[in-house]
């Protein structure tokens, strides 16, 4: 049932942008099966160690590696080619940012949306694509109606549900989540932290969670890493931080929780 | 599975300290040099008045508190494994195999219905859906619980209805060993019986069963033996 080597291993991460610190000597490792949160406030450095680990940002100093499909010993991240780096990011991995505009193609309909990235992994089966198209604007709960709209004409939550939809239809093994729930109104979060955890269990992705939202941190996430001014400040099972928190910091942020 | 012999349950010499970072440091020594034992088949209540420890040291059993010192050695596969120095992915290992906890509140994602929150354990430990419904529907009923609530989510149910539900979920598979925070709180008499007849079949099974159990007639009904919690108290305030 666990096996014996991880996906994902950081090691003494650290990425700056002149002389502001964006991440520092962050190390984690990320189990197949596992939903580990990143939490901080903003400037935590959080987003940055994301973009880091998804390969679209070269750490100054540290080592990434990850275990690519049907390989048994993991891949420093640092010596794969461009090319590589973006046939994982469009097979394996799959990235939701924050504003799904940057994740999603406005121009083109919301069905071509999720076409693309199976036509990105080489399928050229139109009939396919299409049925493949439909079953993920049903798995994301988008009326299927709205299949040939374009984006621009969808509401926050619909966009963002089209995001996840056009990142799991080609099947990764790994999505990074960058604030998946921000920006939204708070009953279209709610819905959208549920959609996220039960695709999650059904697909038994590996995910790691970028949220300053402890509590959409405890509904989706096993594990928990608690970053400020580019340093974790604490690690642990989700529950057990949030419920017994060690760190000065992560007190006060436990203690501001509104509810 | 499980001997006669060892305990299942060994807790050595356990001490909780809280460190409140924003009230100038203080802290709050809750416990110090606990130990005790549980074996197969006994019913350990924890007693003594509010404030003593006693949720915290259930929380400690499960992985929920960090552990300030001491040992919890939990009887797994023929070896014992210390709690208190397990990583994150080992203790998650063992809730899903040998630590059953039954919460004092409901505390469980929202929006989610009431029967699949009961069956969750038993489908993510690879039991057969229609196996792990039924058993989930048997189990809310002899909790008595209507059918009509069943496709329901728990938030708006009655203490005594969410705590049954609790239970139910907490329950629905048997662990080695089993922690229960106040099962009876907010229930009432008939349905008392039923959580009491469960609590005695889970310890006649093999399980070594720690609770806290406010209600004095529930303690008779189900306990083998009690520890006076009072007894294991630091002075509160240290600097």
């Amino acid at each position: 049932m666990t096996e014996a080597v991880p996906l994902l291993i950081a090691d003494g991460v650290s990425r700056s942008y002149g002389r502001h610190i964006g991440c520092c000597d962050v190390s984690l490792t990320l189990w197949e099966g596992e939903v580990l949160a990143v939490v901080g406030e903003s400037g935590s450095g959080k987003s940055t160690l994301l973009n880091c680990l998804s390969g679209r940002l070269s750490p100054d100093a540290g080592r990434i590696s990850y275990r690519r499909r049907g390989e048994a010993a993991p891949t420093d991240i640092a010596r794969l080619r461009p090319v590589e780096i973006r046939d994982l990011s469009r097979s394996e991995w799959g990235f939701i940012h924050q504003d799904p505009r940057e994740g999603l193609r406005m121009a083109i309909s919301g069905g071509g949306n999720i076409g693309e990235r199976l036509m990105a992994v080489g399928n050229r089966n139109y009939a396919e694509i299409r049925s493949a198209a439909e079953t993920w604007m049903g798995r994301v709960d988008l009326a299927l109606d709205r299949i040939d709209d374009r984006p621009t004409g969808y509401s926050g939550g619909m966009r963002q549900r089209l995001q996840i939809a056009r990142n799991l239809v080609s099947a990764p093994r790994l999505v990074f989540m960058d604030e998946p729930t921000g920006g939204l109104d708070v009953s279209v979060q709610a819905r959208l932290v549920d959609l996220i955890r039960r695709l999650v269990d059904d697909l038994s992705l590996s995910v790691i969670l970028v949220t300053h939202d402890l509590a959409v941190a405890r509904h989706l996430s096993e594990r928990i890493m608690v970053m400020r001014s580019g340093e974790v400040l604490e690690a642990g099972l989700t529950d057990r931080v949030l419920d017994d928190p060690q760190a000065p910091y992560t007190q006060l942020l436990v203690e501001s929780i509104l509810l | 599975m499980t001997t006669p012999f060892e305990p299942l349950l060994r807790v050595a010499n356990v001490a909780k300290t809280f460190e409140i970072h924003a009230q100038n440091a203080r802290r709050l020594n809750v416990l110090s040099d606990l130990s005790f034992e549980v074996f197969a088949g006994e019913c350990v209540a924890l007693v003594g008045p509010s404030g003593t420890g006693k949720s915290s040291l259930m929380r400690m059993i499960y992985g929920n508190y960090h552990v300030t010192a001491g040992r919890i050695d939990v009887w797994r596969e023929s070896a014992y494994i210390d709690l208190a120095r397990l990583d994150d992915r080992a203790i998650l290992a063992l809730r899903n195999t040998t630590i059953g906890y039954v919460s004092q509140f409901l505390r469980v994602i929202p929006r989610v219905a009431t029967i699949d929150l009961v069956a969750e354990p038993l489908l993510s430990s690879g039991v057969m859906r229609d196996t792990a419904y039924d058993t989930a529907k048997a189990l809310l009923r002899r909790l008595n619980l209507p059918d009509t609530l069943l496709d329901l989510p728990p938030a708006t149910f009655s203490g005594g209805e969410q705590q049954r539900v609790n239970i139910a979920r907490g329950m629905i598979q048997r662990r080695p060993i089993m922690l229960l925070d106040e099962p009876t709180a907010s229930i009432d008499r008939a349905n008392r019986e039923v959580v009491i007849a469960m609590i005695n079949e889970v310890r006649a099974a093999g399980s070594a069963v720690i609770g806290i159990f406010h209600d004095q007639d529930v303690r008779d009904a189900v306990a083998t033996r009690e520890i006076d919690m009072a007894a294991f108290q630091p002075g509160r305030q240290a600097a």
